[in-house]
């Protein structure tokens, strides 16, 4: 469902997923992703946390899923969180949603 | 507190969410999610109407459930084969591929008239387009609305829909219901409800669907049969307790029948007023301060408004007709009441006929649907021409012939468009195929003639129109 890079050069929290993100995935990857954010999340910290959602093999999203895109959006910064690799589809979704840009989706 | 905007905010980017996802789901997926909403909206048809007629207190329940019926299985079988998602059509020979995308967030204001079918109708064609919606319930019936909507989010959301793709306001005032109606993020307004409404949503610089009355005319000619005229006549006018705007508003026939066409009604059980009683129901049965039907007597019995207006009817009157001698704002019967009464006119000739439903026509009912009794072919036409009137209905029931699906081929509907002259872009019955922007990819296929043609020919001042087409469809 989902593999996670840190870079701690680029103090860089990449998560990539896969497949069909349905409200019970993403239920599930909600705690992981949480988990994996606060551990390198300092708040006020100087050198702020990046977290990149890497959307190379997304082929569905759901409303859930893209409500934990908004939250970790707005919990670390709006200027810190980017949605990459996203196919033309995906990126429609988010279009239509009004949210590529508040997403920084690239 | 929230303000309205700040709520109007929340629920409308919680449906443009919704309606993102829904962009994904195919023909297939969209289908099934509109079967499953069909069947538990249909298998909850009488609780519903129960629901609907004691939160109203308006109509029977019978026929509310019937109209549940017609809200989900006709409405069902009417869209079920529709091609609505991606691709719908493809043509080799124009070179035309059409593709339907959802519109987005439709705005579904209710009517407290028909609160549980409107809502499932309008449920139903939005999912069927993968559209979200927000129901916007009558301030007097929004428990059986909120129930009808519990009931289709179930199951849509069981069949796999996403989240937020039915929503419903929690309370309902004009306030509210204008912040939504003017949020930059609505796509679709589906009002159905009185003039006022309607218009707000027409002026809310959202694209709308609007609604509003009817004054449904019924010409009963000469050559009409008119015991079966009479029969449907009550099975449309008293469905409900005539709360459905197609029905009939006025009947009108000629001096040489009427004296049959009284007595068959009289025989069918309805009482014809006298004009001192008359003139006690017109008292009753309008709003001179706003110019309007009274709500006092919407879908109600018969029994109940003579004993408003004060008048004694036999227990088993079923219909109350009121002779009238003209039409206009002065004469509340000649306007639409939803209610088991109906004026009756008389005219010397069928000229006189047809002008007096033209003008009955005009009273408010622009547009809407218009009723004719007739078996002379020339004067079914000559009446539907001279009508403005999305729907004529021809020896047919008025109420159950315009919401399509029953006597006719129209397609089921419980907003029935009412073309320029009731402000609506359409006088279709409103489907999901009006939910739905259709995309047309055009393959390249060539205007031989326009290739052909020396192009400076147009440049030429010395050539007549009649030169340049001639030259234009040389050797074609």
């Amino acid at each position: 469902m989902a593999e996670y890079y840190y870079n701690e050069h680029s103090h860089t929290q990449t998560c990539k997923f896969n497949g069909k993100l349905d409200t019970d995935i993403s239920n599930k990857l909600q705690p992981e992703i949480e988990e994996k954010i606060i551990r390198h999340f300092v708040p006020q910290s100087e050198s702020r946390l990046r977290v990149v959602f890497d959307f190379a093999d997304v082929e569905f999203v759901t409303s859930a899923f893209i409500r934990l895109c908004v939250l970790y959006a707005k919990k670390i910064g709006k200027e810190n969180f980017s949605i990459i690799n996203s196919n033309p589809f995906i990126k429609k979704i988010f279009k239509i949603a009004g949210l590529d840009g508040e997403l920084n989706l690239i | 507190m929230k303000s309205y905007k700040e709520i109007a905010d929340e629920i409308i980017d919680n449906a443009v969410i919704s309606g993102a996802v829904f962009n994904q789901f195919d023909q297939q997926q969209t289908d099934f999610i509109v079967q499953k909403v069909f069947e538990a909206g249909f298998q909850n048809r009488i609780k519903l109407a129960r629901m609907a007629a004691e939160e109203t207190e308006m109509g029977i329940w019978q026929h509310k459930v019937i109209k549940n019926v017609v809200g989900t299985h006709l409405v069902y079988e009417s869209i079920k084969n529709e091609k609505t998602a991606g691709v719908i059509s493809m043509d080799h020979a124009t070179g035309m591929i059409e593709i339907a995308q959802p519109i987005g967030p439709v705005f579904g204001i209710i009517p407290i008239t028909n609160p549980t079918a409107t809502v499932l109708f309008k449920i139903l064609i939005a999912l069927k387009s993968r559209n979200p919606i927000i129901i916007s319930p009558p301030r007097k019936a929004p428990k059986c609305c909120e129930e009808a909507v519990r009931i289709c989010y179930d199951a849509a959301i069981a069949a796999g829909a996403p989240e937020d793709c039915i929503q419903i306001l929690t309370e309902t005032n004009r306030e509210l219901t204008h912040a939504f109606m003017i949020h930059p993020k609505i796509a679709l307004i589906l009002a159905t409800g009185g003039t006022g409404l309607v218009h707000a949503a027409y002026s809310s610089g959202n694209p709308a669907l609007g609604v509003g009355p009817g004054n449904v005319p019924v010409f009963i000619d000469q050559s009409a049969d008119i015991p079966f005229a009479v029969e449907c006549i009550l099975g449309s006018k008293t469905f409900d307790n005539g709360t459905i705007c197609a029905s009939e508003q006025a009947i009108v026939c000629e001096n040489a029948i009427s004296k049959t066409l009284v007595a068959e009604f009289e025989k069918k059980g309805c009482y014809f007023l006298s004009a001192e009683q008359t003139e006690k129901l017109e008292k009753v049965v309008f709003n001179y301060e706003k110019g309007i039907m009274s709500g006092d007597v919407v879908g109600k019995t018969v029994q109940h408004i003579a004993a408003l207006a004060g008048i004694s009817v036999p227990d088993e009157t079923r219909l109350l007709i009121a002779r009238q001698q003209n039409v206009g704002k002065a004469y509340p019967l000649s306007q639409e009441i939803l209610a088991p009464i109906i004026a009756f006119y008389e005219t010397r000739d069928y000229k006189s006929a047809i002008k007096l439903c033209i003008d009955l026509n005009y009273l408010g009912g622009i547009g809407h649907t218009a009723c004719v009794y007739s078996n002379d072919e020339e004067r079914i036409l000559e009446f539907s021409q001279l009508m403005n009137a999305g729907r004529i209905m021809v020896n047919t029931p008025s109420v159950q012939g315009a919401v399509g699906g029953i006597y006719n081929n129209l397609p089921t509907s419980l907003t029935l468009g009412c073309g320029s002259g009731g402000k609506n872009i359409t006088t279709e019955n409103v489907t999901a195929r009006h939910l739905i922007n259709i995309q047309r990819v055009c393959r390249r296929r060539n205007n031989e003639k326009w290739l052909a043609f020396d192009q400076e020919n147009f440049l030429d001042e010395s050539l007549s129109t009649s030169q340049i087409i001639k030259a234009y469809n040389k050797n074609f």
